[in-house]
């Protein structure tokens, strides 16, 4: 990661000799943490990494637009979060596609240890994470698992912070009775 | 990072949540934050920089195609509503040599018999003046063309 602030590394961005190197520096940066939100939106490795590939080539041709009085990872969160949910969107697209079906998909890589390290009541709270609408799955991702405050939420989301706090309180709900359902067995 | 009452509030309301530890159990694939960076940079230096579609370059790309259609609507609509103007009748320049040539009486007969029965049936209505000012200019003797007629 970059000792670099981003104020700095923006200076860099916009001189043309040292553009890419700039580049370079922000997702060694910032990878780390958005295939971490990703991976836990997609669930699936390698469409985590397209997504996350489709958010640095986003975040490479709109950078010259960035205005630096916001946070550079508030940003690229922001182009994570639109990807993710458009990602989702699109699985759900087609005749013959059911919510079902889709939740089985996602959490097909849960079963796989390659892909899963977690225990039986991580892999049963991530299942219950995965049935969450797209939208309250990422409120409910940035808030429980990111910690992230509901003001850096709402400019990421564009949601008032009243609807996320709202979103985040169904959300633990859902997940809760998910978990203590006792036919759920994994 | 959450606050201690926010906490609170979540324990109350997800015992079974709150005991689940917090740990990230998704494996990333091995290698992928050394590659990931130059599999991004190779992307982005084989792309070709196309038209970016701002706000603005939108509204252009819906507005020219809609305002070209409703430009040709018009069009059309005015040319099936009929002539609205009489078209301007154009009159082929005569020159000064072709007035010279309408002088020449040798000319003038080689037209006459050209254009044939339509200079012919011209309708000529002379008045008495004008026919005294002709056979004075012709030098034609009266007596001799009443006896030939």
């Amino acid at each position: 990661m970059s000792d670099m602030s981003d104020a700095e590394l923006m200076a860099l961005f916009r001189k043309e000799d040292t553009r890419h190197y700039a580049f370079n520096l922000i997702v060694r940066a910032y990878q780390k943490r958005l295939y971490a939100f990703v991976r836990r939106m997609v669930t699936d490795p390698d469409e985590t990494q397209d997504v996350l590939q489709n958010v640095f080539l986003k975040a490479w041709t709109g950078l010259e637009r960035f205005r630096e009085d916001a946070q550079l990872y508030s940003w690229l969160y922001r182009i994570a979060h639109n990807e993710s949910i458009t990602h989702l969107k699109r699985m759900r697209r087609g005749l013959f596609v059911t919510e079902s079906s889709v939740i089985e998909r996602l959490t097909t890589t849960l079963d796989s240890s390659e892909h899963f390290s977690g225990d039986i009541i991580q892999k049963k709270l991530q299942k219950a994470v995965m049935t969450l609408p797209t939208k309250q799955r990422a409120v409910f991702t940035m808030k429980y698992f990111e910690e992230m405050k509901y003001e850096q939420m709402s400019t990421i989301t564009g949601t008032s912070v009243g609807a996320l706090k709202a979103s985040y309180h169904i959300a633990v709900k859902k997940i809760e009775a998910h978990l203590t359902r006792p036919d759920q067995t994994m | 990072m959450n606050t201690r009452p926010e906490h609170e509030d979540l324990k109350s309301l997800a015992p079974t949540l709150t005991s689940i530890p917090k740990v990230d159990p998704f494996v990333v694939p091995e290698g992928l934050f050394e590659r990931f960076p130059h599999q991004v940079q190779a992307h982005v230096t084989t792309q070709v920089p196309g038209l970016r579609w701002t706000p603005w370059v939108k509204r252009l790309a819906l507005a020219l195609p809609l305002s070209a259609v409703l430009a040709g609507a018009w069009w059309l609509f005015r040319s099936t509503e009929g002539p609205v103007e009489q078209a301007a009748v154009v009159i082929p320049e005569t020159t000064v040599d072709e007035l010279e040539l309408l002088d020449d009486p040798e000319a003038l007969a080689a037209l006459y018999e050209s254009e044939g029965s339509s200079v012919a049936s011209a309708n000529v209505d002379l008045t008495e003046d004008e026919l005294a000012a002709w056979l004075e200019t012709e030098q034609t003797d009266l007596s001799q063309l009443i006896t030939e007629l």
